[in-house]
């Protein structure tokens, strides 16, 4: 049974909360939603895949956050060259007092708290695959030997939408062992006149620790206390059903566009992820508007689309929007339906359309002069 | 847990619930009541059948509530009603995020965190004003109501005005090619035929261009023409034989109408040898029957010479045939169809053949004669029985003025 939180807990929790958001936006301009995710996230005990054009502080954004929870960090770099022994290490043989030879594994990277798997997609499905226990279920094995990883445990991973050559994609394996897939937007005009003048005086990181590891972990244990009502879960798990075509809750959207749907994973990390959020809006229970803010991230990377979205460029996050909009309750923000969205993306095509045109009849002005 | 908490909603929930109830109610009451009284409506002016639109109004109005009520009743019950969880659910969409579904649910949950969630859910419930809880009303909802609603009254209004005749409904009777149509088919049994027949002038109608009446064409319940058994020479007419094999015992009169007529008829006119001629042609005395009482007496050889039937006859005026000359029938050999007994030998079989020819002027001449004193000296026959003794006493005087060939008119 779970131990029962008292009211310092939630005090301490929100004191907490609000401290280490307080030092994270020290460093990191904007990306509210992202810092806001990727904190519910490691409070919930997830992993996070942060996806964004280069530039944006998806490293500086993980970097502070190491510092915050005062936390031992790790950076792993990805490459194609990267073995899996450089990420979860190695036995090797020394010597030892008396002369004698002996293996002694050496660690890798991963045995950190928090790991920054910066450009995860550039190291090989082999290399990549190395941290699927160590995501999973924290414990890395070596030559038949398990070790388990200091709690807490995290991976915030990176990885650039654009550039693809060279890249190895993350196996659906791998994505669904992320909790969360933050996409990493470009700051507005202010926040990056910000960014600019902050990094004008000084580039050195200012924030302080804010949290430790074990209060991480109190935290989460506070916030799994949350309750959650029945209609409430039902919704959400509803809303991970309804992301596979074949089932008997599929919407139309899902029916359409998506070739495979989100696995249970997606529905313990709503409702987990849920509890942390209603406890840092101050309440005690989860509400559907928690489950429909957070189904994006927890469902946009556990969706494989189909060649018809691809074809008409609907996006995950496009889908979503649909199933929220057919089965959503609650404050369903800016659903809508199927039909809008392949009118807006036969708008865009026929956009498209219009600039070649222009484009080759400015070519053909331009040839002729 | 307190659910008083909730209390402050329900009234206005509850109000809401019987609204939709009634609308609801409305729609499906006005829709059975529009259905009905519609069909009845129609088929009662297709058919022209007042009592059918008077039983569709009824119907209609009585199922109509009962199915708007029972509609109505259920659904507040079973749907709108407003139950703790209902009103939580509604005062949740006011912005409480859940707040109240979840208190009621962990009601009874003792822990802290549960505690802290219902004195929240309390907090913010005490919060919501109850006229915040606007009427939700689907438009669709109001409109089907508003419109079954107009239709179902219109629809009743017209056909209580119609059922009292201060309107005429814009439908009339099907025409006439539209309802079914009935056969009704006269076949004889025995010699005679099945003639037409007016009442008006009480006479016979033997031939008409324009319409058979041995096998009439007559539309649904409509009466068929009536017709007349009209017996050959030397046969009368019996009675109608019905299609069950019967003779129709209500109706021995040769006049026959069918009245109404709602299926397919086969009427047989029967027609025998009357029986005194038989039993003279028999050779038996009044009192004995026929020896062959079912079958018609058999045609009459035409090539049999007339001294084979004459010749070994009795002495005039004998009422005593032998086998040789079973009409007994007074002859003078030669054929003169004058030179006829008396009395009831005069219908003898053997008499009608003057030289291979048919002669019943004799026959038609003492029937007619018993007829017109029938009619004259008989004060008991009524208006009906004396004009129908009448008519066929002109039946026979046409038959003798046309059948007769044999020149037997001048004994007339």
């Amino acid at each position: 049974m779970s131990e029962q939180v008292n009211e310092q807990q939630i005090v301490r929790f929100s004191e907490q909360i609000k401290n280490i958001l307080e030092q994270v936006r020290r460093d990191v301009i904007g990306q509210n939603e992202v810092v806001e995710g990727t904190i519910i996230a490691m409070i919930a005990g997830g992993n996070v895949l942060l996806e964004g054009v280069p530039g944006v502080g998806k490293t500086r954004l993980v970097r502070t956050l190491g510092r915050v929870f005062s936390l031992p960090f790790s950076r792993i770099q990805f490459t194609p060259d990267l073995m899996p022994a450089d990420v979860t290490g190695t036995n090797i043989i020394v010597r030892d007092d008396s002369g004698n030879s002996k293996f002694q594994f050496q660690k890798g990277p991963i045995f950190s708290n928090i790991i920054l798997a910066d450009e995860i997609n550039r190291a090989t499905p082999k290399t990549q695959s190395a941290l699927l226990e160590a995501m999973q279920e924290h414990s890395v094995t070596v030559m038949g030997e398990s070790r388990k990883l200091s709690e807490p445990f995290f991976v915030l991973a990176t990885q650039n939408p654009i550039e693809q050559d060279g890249t190895y994609p993350l196996p659906e394996a791998q994505m669904d062992r992320f909790m969360f897939k933050l996409i990493v937007p470009m700051p507005s005009m202010t926040e990056l006149m910000d960014i600019v003048n902050m990094t004008q005086k000084t580039m050195a990181e200012v924030a302080d620790a804010a949290c430790t590891g074990e209060q991480l972990l109190e935290m989460r244990k506070t916030a799994n206390q949350i309750l959650v009502a029945e209609d409430v879960m039902r919704y959400a798990m509803t809303l991970c059903s309804a992301t596979h075509p074949d089932s008997e809750f599929a919407t139309q959207a899902a029916k359409k566009y998506v070739r495979l749907g989100a696995s249970p994973r997606a529905g313990q990390a709503l409702i987990s992820a849920s509890k942390v959020m209603a406890l840092m809006r101050g309440r005690e229970n989860v509400s559907y508007n928690d489950i429909n803010v957070l189904a994006y991230p927890v469902l946009r990377h556990r969706m494989k689309l189909n060649f018809e979205a691809i074809a008409e460029r609907i996006s995950a996050d496009d889908v979503i929007k649909m199933m929220l909009g057919e089965i959503g309750k609650g404050n369903v923000r800016g659903a809508t339906d199927i039909g809008e969205v392949a009118q807006k993306a036969a708008e865009e095509e026929v956009a498209s359309q219009n600039n070649e045109e222009q484009t080759e009849q400015k070519k053909r002005k331009f040839g002729r002069k | 847990m307190d659910k008083s908490v909730f209390s402050k909603f329900v009234a206005r929930i509850k109000k809401e619930g019987i609204l939709k109830s009634l609308l609801y109610g409305l729609i499906n009451g006005f829709a059975v009541n529009f259905l009905i009284l519609t069909v009845c409506y129609i088929l009662s002016a297709l058919m022209d059948n007042d009592t059918l639109l008077l039983v569709g109004l009824w119907l209609s109005i009585g199922l109509g509530l009962a199915v708007g009520l029972s509609t109505g009743l259920v659904l507040y019950y079973k749907k709108f009603r407003p139950t703790t969880k209902r009103v939580a659910e509604r005062v949740d969409g006011l912005g409480l995020e859940e707040r109240a579904i979840t208190m009621l649910e962990f009601e009874n949950d003792e822990s802290y965190i549960a505690m802290k969630q219902r004195e929240d859910a309390k907090k913010k419930l005490d919060e919501v004003d109850t006229q915040s809880i606007k009427f939700n009303f689907a438009k669709s909802t109001i409109i089907a109501a508003s419109v079954l609603t107009v239709i179902g009254l219109a629809m009743t209004t017209l056909g209580v005005l119609t059922n009292y005749n201060i309107i005429k409904p814009p439908l009339g009777p099907l025409d006439s090619y539209e309802k079914p149509y009935m056969e009704v088919q006269y076949l004889t049994e025995g010699d005679g035929t099945v003639v037409g027949y007016d009442p008006e002038s009480n006479s016979v109608i033997l031939e008409d261009p324009e319409q058979a009446f041995d096998y009439q064409i007559v539309i649904f319940e409509e009466d068929a023409k009536p017709v007349f058994a009209m017996p050959d020479e030397g046969w009368a007419f019996v009675g109608w034989k019905l299609e069950d094999g019967n003779i129709d015992e209500n109706n021995s009169d040769p006049v026959r109408q069918e009245l109404a007529v709602k299926a397919d008829l086969i009427i047989t006119a029967v027609f025998q040898v009357p029986q005194d001629t038989e039993q003279g042609s028999a050779g038996s005395s009044d009192d004995e029957p026929p020896e062959d009482d079912d079958e018609p007496p058999a045609p009459p050889d035409e090539n049999a010479p007339p001294s084979q039937n004459f010749e070994e006859s009795d002495e005039p005026g004998e009422n005593n045939p032998s086998e040789d000359n079973p009409g007994n029938i007074e002859s003078n050999g030669n054929g003169d169809p004058s030179d006829t007994g008396s009395g009831s030998d005069r219908y003898a079989e053997s008499s009608k053949y003057l030289n291979g020819e048919t002669a019943y002027q004799d026959d038609y001449d003492s029937r007619r004669d018993d007829g017109e004193r029938e009619l004259l000296d008989n004060p008991n026959l009524t208006d009906e029985q004396r004009a129908i003794g009448e008519s066929y006493l002109n039946n026979l005087g046409a038959g003798v003025d046309t059948g007769n060939t044999d020149g037997s008119k001048s004994d007339n």
